[in-house]
This record gives C-alpha cells, sequence and structure tokens, in this order.
C-alpha cells in the first residue's frame, strides 16, 4: 500500500498542471487563512476600532452630505483652499496664502485620499499635543481647561491671548507665556491639519480651523473632499491600498477576504451537492427497477430548469444574500453528479466482484459503500474539483444580477460588479482604471484555473481510460 | 445404504423476463449433491448452468426470476427463507467462487481486506484475529508469502494467485457447499490443474460438497462423482461420471465426448457437434437438441422425451438412448 501510494503520489506530482494546480491552491490556501493578519478587519476612520463583520468590506464614510457651495465668494474661497492644501501637502511653505491664491489645478480625489489615508496615525498624536496643551492650561489653575482647548482656535480667544500679550494683569502667567507661542502653535497645527488632511480630525475641528483659517464653511470642505466621488469611484493610490480602492472599499481587502468567500463557497456547494447527488444517484444506480426511473425523472426535471431562472425565483422567497445563493446552487447544482455515479454503478455493477460480495452474504448497504462507492468515486472526486472552481463563477455571475452577495460583502464577484461602470475607464484614459478590474479577475481567473488543473491532474492520475 | 442429499434441486425453472419475452433459462432442473462429493454440471455457453447456480444463491438480477421448483438445503427450502436469513447462508454455508479471477476481486481492496470483510462477516471476530485467520487461509491454497500478500492488491497478483485467493475467502467461513463457476477456464492450463488439485485437497480437508460447472469435460472427469449434463435449460444426462463418459445415453453428452482431442486415435480434424446452442427466445419444438443431432427422427420434432433412468443412477432425456448402446458395442 505504501509503495502504491508512493508510486500514485509521484505520478500526481510528475504532472506539470499538477503542480501548479496546488502551488496556486496552497497560495490562496495561505491568503485565506492569513486573511486577518494581511487586511486587518479595521475601521478605516478609527484603526483602534475593530470592524463588525470582517466579510462586509470596511468602508469610508462621513457625517454629512457634502453640499456644493452657493455663492462664487464659497466656490473661489473651496478652489484656494484647496490649492493651499494641495501647497501644504507638496511643499510646507510658510507663507503660504500668496501661493495659493496662484494654485489653479485641481486637486485630484485620489490626491486628497492620500492625505487621508496618512492622518489616522497621526490623529492620536494630535490629540496628544492637545492633551499637553490641557495639561499646561491645568496647572495654570484654569478651572475648565477643555473650554479653552475648544475654543483653541476661536475669535475668543485669540482676543485672550492678545490681551495677555498686552499686558493684562488678571491673565495668569504661564498662560501667558502659552499665548505667546499661539502664532506658532497655530501654525504647526494648520500644517499638520493640512498635511494629513483635516476632515479626518474631528469633524468639528475640521469645521472651526476652515471657518478660522480658511474663512470657508465646513461643508464647502467637505464637498472639496468630493465625498460623493470617494464612495464611488475607484481611486489608484498605492502607498497605503496597494490594490486601490473602489467605492470608498479596498480592492486590497477585499480580494483577500474574498479568497475566503470562494473557499467557503466553493467547498460547502460541492460537498452538499457531491453529497446529495452521490445519495440519489447511488440508490438509484444501484437498485435500478422503478426507483432508477423516478429518481432519473425527477433529476431530468430539475435538469430541465434553467439554473439563474431557477435562481432568481428561489431567492425571491429565500431572499438574497450569499447563503441564500448557495442554498439555490446545490438545489440546482446535483444532478450531474448524481448522473455520473449513476452511471459508474451500472457500470461497476455488473462487475463480478460485486457478485462475488454479494455470494459473501455482505450487505447491500455495505455492498454500496464499501465496493460500489470507491470504485465509482474517483471521477465524481475529479468533477467536483473542476466544479470547485467554476461554481466562483456562478456565484460572481448571481452577485452581478444582485442576487448574491450584499452590497460591499468581501467577495470577488461584488468587486467585479463594482467596477462594471468603470470598464470603460476616463475619458480619453480608457486604461484608467484597469486596477478595479483586473486584481479581483485575476485572483478569481487563477482560483478556477487551480481548480481545473488540479482536477485535470487527479484524473490523469487516476483515472487514466477518462485521459484526453 | 440411502445417503440423505445434503442439497436437493427438485424442477427448478428460473425464467428471465426481458424486453423480447420470456428466456426459460433453466427449465425444470432436477439433480441431488451428498456430502462430501462433487457434482459436476456441464455444458455449452447458454445452457442455463451458471443460472442454475446463480438461483441456488437467489443471486439472480431484477429480470431473473425463479417460478417454480424448490432448492432444499439441509432441509430447508431456500426459496421460501426471507433476504436477511439468505444472507446468513450465503458465504457461511454455501460459498461460490467465479470464472474470472481476474474480475471477481475488488481492485481498490488488498486480497486481506477482502477475505477479512468475509471473516468478519460471519464470524464473530475482531479485525487482528481475522486478519490471522486470513494469513492461515492463504498459506492453506497455497500462495507463498502469505504475510506479504495479504497486503497486496488484486492487480499484484498473477491470475492463479487470484483464484487461489478468491477460493481462500470462499473458504473463510468453512462451508458446506461450494460452488465453483467455470473456476478454471480463464488460467492457463498448467495452472488450471494446480487450482483443481487444491480444490480437490481442500475438499477433503473441509469435507464439503462441490459443485463444478464447467464446459470442460476433462475437468470434470478430473474432478466430479457424479455429472449433469445440461442442454437450453435442460437436464439431458444425469450419472456417475463413469458410467457417463464410458456409456453416455445421450447424443448430446455423446457429442461432447467425442469432440475431446484424442492423441491415441489417428484424427484429421476434430470432431464437433454441428450447429450453435438455440436462441433461448425461440427453442426448437419437440427435443430442444434434435435440430444439432445425428439420430433425430420425426418423432424428436413433435415431442420432448421425458428423463429416464436408464440404468440404476443414470438418467438420459432421450428416445433412442437404446441406439447409443449399440454404437459402443460397435
Amino acid at each position: 500500500m505504501r509503495v502504491e501510494t508512493k508510486r500514485t503520489l509521484k505520478r500526481f506530482f510528475r504532472n506539470p498542471s499538477a503542480i501548479i494546480g496546488v502551488s496556486l491552491l496552497i497560495f490562496f490556501t495561505v491568503v485565506a487563512i492569513a486573511a486577518p493578519l494581511l487586511a486587518p478587519p479595521l475601521n478605516p476612520m478609527d484603526p483602534s476600532r475593530k470592524v463588525h463583520d470582517p466579510f462586509t468590506m470596511p468602508k469610508v464614510t462621513w457625517k454629512q452630505e457634502p453640499v456644493p457651495p452657493t455663492s462664487k465668494a464659497d466656490a473661489e474661497k473651496a478652489f484656494i483652499a484647496k490649492g493651499i492644501a494641495k501647497m501644504l501637502y507638496e511643499k510646507e511653505k510658510e507663507d503660504l496664502v500668496p501661493l495659493a491664491l496662484k494654485v489653479v489645478e485641481n486637486l485630484s480625489s485620489e490626491e486628497l485620499y492620500r492625505v487621508y489615508a496618512k492622518v489616522s496615525p497621526l490623529k492620536s498624536k494630535i490629540k496628544e499635543y492637545l492633551k499637553t496643551v490641557k495639561d499646561k492650561l491645568k496647572k495654570a489653575g484654569l478651572e475648565n481647561p477643555d473650554t479653552y482647548i475648544n475654543s483653541f482656535m476661536t475669535n475668543d480667544f485669540l482676543l485672550a491671548c492678545k490681551k495677555a500679550l498686552e499686558g493684562d494683569e488678571n491673565f495668569p502667567q504661564v498662560l501667558k507665556s502659552l499665548a505667546s507661542e499661539i502664532p506658532n502653535l497655530r501654525k504647526t497645527y494648520l500644517i499638520k491639519i493640512f498635511k494629513e488632511g483635516f476632515p479626518y480630525l474631528d469633524y468639528d475641528h475640521a469645521i472651526s480651523v476652515s471657518k478660522e483659517f480658511l474663512k470657508v464653511d465646513g461643508n464647502v470642505i467637505d464637498f472639496l473632499m468630493e465625498k460623493g466621488y470617494i464612495k464611488r469611484k475607484p481611486i489608484r493610490c498605492v502607498d497605503y491600498h496597494i490594490f486601490g480602492m473602489i467605492d470608498g472599499r479596498d480592492i486590497f481587502y477585499g480580494v483577500v477576504w474574498g479568497t475566503r468567500t470562494a473557499f467557503r463557497i466553493g467547498l460547502i456547494v460541492t460537498f452538499f451537492a457531491t453529497l446529495i447527488g452521490l445519495f440519489i444517484g447511488s440508490i438509484s444506480g444501484y437498485y435500478g427497477g422503478w426507483i432508477d426511473e423516478v429518481l432519473m425523472r425527477i433529476t431530468d426535471v430539475f435538469l430541465s430548469i434553467p439554473f439563474l431562472v431557477a435562481a432568481i425565483v428561489l431567492t425571491t422567497f429565500l431572499g438574497t444574500g450569499l447563503d441564500k445563493v448557495m442554498i439555490a446552487m446545490v438545489i440546482f447544482g446535483w444532478m450531474g453528479t448524481a448522473r455520473l455515479i449513476r452511471g459508474n454503478i451500472l457500470q461497476v455493477k455488473e462487475e463480478q466482484f460485486i457478485l462475488a460480495a454479494k455470494a459473501l452474504g455482505v450487505r447491500d448497504y455495505l455492498i454500496i459503500m464499501r465496493h460500489v462507492i470507491p470504485n465509482t468515486i474517483f471521477p465524481v472526486v475529479i468533477q467536483a474539483s473542476m466544479r470547485m472552481g467554476s461554481l466562483v463563477i456562478t456565484a460572481a455571475a448571481l452577485s452581478f444580477l444582485g442576487l448574491g452577495a450584499p452590497t460591499g460583502y468581501a467577495d470577488w464577484g461584488s468587486l467585479l460588479n463594482y467596477s462594471r461602470n468603470w470598464l470603460l475607464g476616463a475619458q480619453g484614459d480608457v486604461f484608467k482604471y484597469w486596477f478595479a478590474l483586473v486584481y479581483p479577475g485575476t485572483a478569481m481567473v487563477l482560483f478556477v484555473l487551480a481548480w481545473n488543473l488540479l482536477g485535470d491532474a487527479l484524473r490523469d492520475t487516476f483515472d487514466p481510460r477518462l485521459r484526453g | 445404504m440411502e445417503k440423505q442429499p445434503i442439497l436437493r434441486v427438485e424442477n427448478l425453472k428460473t425464467y428471465f423476463y426481458t424486453e423480447d419475452g420470456v428466456v426459460k433459462a433453466v427449465d425444470g432442473v432436477t439433480f441431488d449433491l451428498y456430502e462430501g462429493e462433487t457434482l459436476g454440471i456441464v455444458g455449452e455457453s447458454g445452457s442455463g448452468k451458471s443460472v442454475t447456480s446463480l438461483s441456488i444463491m437467489r443471486l439472480l438480477d431484477e429480470k431473473g426470476k425463479i417460478v417454480d421448483g424448490k432448492i432444499i438445503f439441509k432441509g430447508k427450502n431456500l426459496l421460501e427463507l426471507s433476504e436477511a436469513e439468505m444472507r446468513k447462508i450465503r458465504g457461511n454455508e454455501i460459498a461460490m467462487i467465479f470464472q474470472e479471477p481476474m474480475v471477481a476481486l475488488n481492485p481498490v481492496y488488498t486480497i486481506g481486506d477482502q477475505i477479512m470483510e468475509a471473516i468478519m462477516l460471519h464470524q464473530n471476530v475482531g479485525e487482528s484475529k481475522a486478519r490471522e485467520i486470513a494469513i492461515d487461509l492463504l498459506r492453506k491454497v497455497g500462495i507463498p508469502e502469505p504475510e506479504k500478500r495479504v497486503d497486496q492488491y488484486p492487480h499484484q497478483l498473477s491470475g492463479g494467485m487470484r483464484q487461489r485467493a478468491m477460493i481462500a475467502m470462499a473458504l473463510s467461513c468453512r462451508p458446506s457447499i461450494l460452488i465453483a463457476d467455470e473456476p478454471t477456464t480463464a488460467l492457463d492450463v498448467t495452472i488450471q490443474a494446480q487450482i483443481l488439485d487444491l480444490m480437490k485437497e481442500l475438499q477433503k480437508e473441509y469435507g464439503m460438497a462441490l459443485i463444478m460447472i464447467t464446459h470442460d469435460m476433462g475437468v470434470i472427469a478430473e474432478m466430479a462423482d457424479r455429472v449433469v449434463v445440461m442442454y437450453a435449460g435442460r437436464v439431458v444426462e444425469y450419472g456417475e461420471v463413469h458410467e457417463i463418459f464410458k456409456k453416455p445415453r445421450h447424443p448430446y453428452t455423446y457429442g461432447l465426448l467425442s469432440s475431446i482431442p484424442r492423441l491415441d486415435v489417428e484424427q484429421e480434424k476434430l470432431k464437433s457437434i454441428p450447429g450453435t446452442v438455440p436462441d433461448p427466445l425461440s427453442f426448437p419444438s419437440g427435443c430442444k437438441f434434435h435440430p444439432r443431432c445425428e439420430f433425430a427422427q420425426e418423432r424428436c420434432k413433435n415431442e420432448e422425451p421425458e428423463l429416464v433412468e436408464v440404468e440404476p443412477g443414470h438418467f438420459s432425456r432421450c428416445f433412442f438412448w437404446e441406439k447409443l448402446k449399440e454404437l459402443e458395442v460397435k
């Protein structure tokens, strides 16, 4: 037996398609297992919090709907603000406002997003900084340092500072020295905020900052962030989201967690469909007669129902969702196996060793389990491994029709579904959003290919009769 | 002294209901089998010998039905037993070995597994004990290095080895009857002799009765004590082996015997029985052998002869058996 196993393994691994298929599958398995490490399921707005369900892709969101600038003046200010943001981001120049006026080009959503991407780790640092300010104020004997902090950037506070600098005796000494630092502090803070992306600080902070320094309404800032765009438009952002983003979601995250989804769909559906197929096919093939007739006609009925129509009908009363789609795929996916196993059993049934086993008084179910199935199972295993891949495609097709995974589910099909609006790219640049399609698409192709190669290799190894 | 038969087949009729019509594969077969003896059933392909054995085991497929008759084994009519009771008899009381050792063993299990399956099924023993018994059996049927062979797969064994393993499997529960359906047909001549010797030896040792189904008169001469000659689902001659060989009383038996090549007589061409076995869906009227019979007369076409006792214990289904007696005198 050991020798035989060794020989079989040797034959298996001498097959190039087996090597490619198995290595691809190992790769996908590793990715699926290491998904929490590769793409931590963290809230992008606050990396210290975990997301509720890792299979729901975390999404970048804002608290308010964006409001476009209403007046011409606002629009100009917004434009200048944008320019400042860009200048600050790029050059860290001190004397910025006059330069900003010269900025003419738009800051694209991608660039703004880049700003955002860097802020998350820095946000806590700014908080810390504010805390030291608060401590200083406390030490100075202020009863309500929070109000000072809150009014840190307001005119009242500035007035207070001015007063202090002008020599008001009632103002505490420490605060006086602090107030003297204020202009510098404000500058640093401003730079930091722009550099690191102010909309990702507390929303209120952002508004106060923008009001104070840019004289622009907070809502306008939101609009500048092109929230609506970020939500839907694919964004390429190599330094933070290596596969880019689409619909406010990280494509890399989707591809990594989608591996788990793919395995789940493939394994569960194949397992149950094969089980049902084996059960029905083996009973029908072994007993024959009217049982065979009835079961095979049922199989024919199921085969005659178009799968997509059936899946649509089924989801109308089961509801949509990945599990429902999986149920539909099991219910309408067992017939192939049943027919295959029945045909094989009809062949094996006539073999003399079955008769020999019967002549030894072996029970029917033991004959099926021990003698019939082991001699007929290989084509089924091969078919199952081939199906593993194609099931993922079917699930993707159903997602495409809106029957599959819910919006934002980490699934390759859903990712491709998002990118279908951007397939044509931007005007004048057909390949602008290539990444939205190529990464999840490649993952899916490789996954299907891996199973097909494995199936081929299994067939060549175990069932040389089927070799084409 | 009248011995009690261990197995008595009485007027067995097994018909196959096919789409083209009813095939009377076995039509009124009667014979006895005594303890420890070897009964040969001989006939051409399609004469119903295999169906007879499958009927005894009740292993016919769904189209085959035993429409009439009795199969009395140790006082019980096997045809009246439930399927569960019948399963206890199969393998345990009546075992069977098949023609093709190449395909009668399951290719996915080691021969040890398959022998142990039979042992564990009928004897209440654990796996390690069953393995010991299996190795013992393999040694007994003359397989060298049984400890090694027990873990080998059927394809690693030669045809003769496989037939030995089949015999070991059949004997695993010490059955009182062993039915051997053409056990040597698929084997080399040298291996044939070895297997036949082995079966004889084991029969003596186990004291079991043996039903030897074959188309080879040589095997019958070697093995059988008594012979049933079948033609087209009927017993045409039945008697002691010496009687049959020396004084055949049916032209079919006569034909079979004369088609054995002989070295002591100068022959230009091998003798053979002209024609072929008739189509089971449309047997000829009267004596079913008459179209091929060199002694056929008008009466044979219209009337079917009864099985008559031509000598004590020797039966023939021919109107003109006495003519053969004359032939022998010549």
